[in-house]
């Protein structure tokens, strides 16, 4: 036993029989040695004896309507297990298909392809890595665009173009002489629009 | 009384935990051997801690959660056998029973207990000698934690170490409140 009795505790417990064979024959010991110890063990049986006594008068009738009682007991017991039977029937236990750890991480999994999904279908904003993107000299790509982005796309395109189609290279070879010739025309109109009072060419062919 | 046929050709009682089997495979007409078998102390015990008219209703609910523990039944396991568990589940629905009345109002049902006790309609008590009248009352007069481990110990002939695990206090208080139980007792009835 691993609880330390008091002494009243110890002598009800030796009344009852549930103390060890080596506690009892300890406190055998002690009871016939300590006269004070026996007496008050007697006056726990006497209060023991009494107290069965008396219980033993008050239940000396049995409890009238038993059968009645029972009867209603287990009906009441059948309709339960019934209606036990009958929920279990209809609401089975759920069994998961997957896993339980696959849950958490097929969570985790369709938020990360959430936000990928989001992240692919936002503009991009930075023009920074357009700079670095090198245009090569005579392409189409100052004529035909509008916007840093179409021409680095148009530079990108070309480049591509030139590296894999030889067909495709001469012909915007030929674009790009094409361009500069009309470049080269077109700045001496330009100027002169911009300058009045200096003779254009063309004016000078007119005449 | 149940009877089953022994190796030997002559008849015995089937024991509780042979009736708690077959209570498990879902025969109930072995759940009401049970009822049979321990109406008397139950229903005295029950009668004792929570009143005659409480103790019907406490009674049913006790088989009831029988019924739905009958599959953790478990007699190596269950400190004693059927009785002691059987008790075991009564003394948790009286717990219940007075957890969810609340102080106020089990005073007054105590009251109201006491004026029944003394109407015509309470037969049982009304063949009860003049003893057994003041006894109960003298019992119902015990504080309850006093009343309970005294109760449990002689209905249930549960070990007071069984009680004081099942009461949740330690074995020298179930033991002083078993020693204080019986010397109010004696007080009362002199």
């Amino acid at each position: 036993m691993v609880e330390q009795l008091d002494q009243t505790s110890e002598l009800l417990m030796y009344l009852a029989g549930e103390l060890s064979h080596r506690q009892s024959m300890s406190l055998e010991k002690r009871l016939v040695a300590d006269s004070a110890l026996a007496r008050e063990l007697e006056s726990l049986r006497g209060l023991q004896s009494n107290f069965d006594a008396q219980m033993q008068v008050l239940d000396e009738k049995r409890i009238p309507g038993q059968a009645m009682a029972v009867a209603r007991i287990a009906r009441a017991m059948r309709v339960h297990g019934v209606n036990q039977e009958a929920v279990e029937t209809l609401a089975p236990r759920r069994v998961l298909r997957m896993p339980v750890w696959a849950y958490p991480i097929a969570a985790a999994a369709a938020v990360v392809l959430v936000y990928v999904g989001w992240w692919a279908h936002q503009p991009e904003t930075h023009v920074t890595s357009v700079a670095q993107v090198s245009v090569p000299p005579g392409s189409l790509s100052t004529a035909r665009t509008s916007s840093d982005q179409e021409q680095v796309m148009f530079a990108e395109l070309t480049e591509s173009f030139r590296d894999h189609n030889p067909t495709q290279r001469r012909s915007l070879d030929s674009l790009a002489h094409v361009e500069s010739e009309l470049a080269a025309i077109a700045s001496p109109m330009h100027d002169s629009l911009n300058d009045p009072f200096n003779n254009s060419p063309i004016l000078d062919n007119e005449e | 009384m149940p009877v089953s046929e022994t190796q030997s050709g002559t008849s015995a009682i089937e024991s509780d935990e042979s009736l708690m089997r077959r209570l498990q495979k879902g025969d109930t007409a072995a759940g009401e051997l049970l009822v049979e078998r321990y109406f008397q102390p139950l229903m005295r015990y029950l009668m004792r801690l929570a009143g005659n008219q409480m103790a019907d209703e406490l009674l049913q609910q006790t088989w009831l959660s029988v019924l739905d523990n009958a599959a953790k039944f478990d007699p190596r396991s269950a400190g004693g056998g059927f009785k002691p568990w059987l008790f075991r589940i009564a003394t948790n629905k009286v717990n219940d029973h007075w957890r969810s009345r609340g102080r106020e109002r089990s005073a007054k049902e105590g009251l109201k207990r006491i004026a029944d006790d003394e109407m015509p309609h309470a037969g049982f008590r009304l063949e009860g000698t003049e003893q057994q009248l003041r006894l109960v009352k003298a019992i119902e007069q015990l504080p309850e934690n006093q009343k309970q481990v005294l109760m449990l110990r002689y209905y249930s002939g549960m070990k007071f170490v069984e009680i004081a695990e099942l009461l949740g206090c330690p074995l020298n208080t179930a033991l002083g409140r078993v020693h204080k139980a019986m010397i109010r007792l004696k007080e009362l009835m002199k």
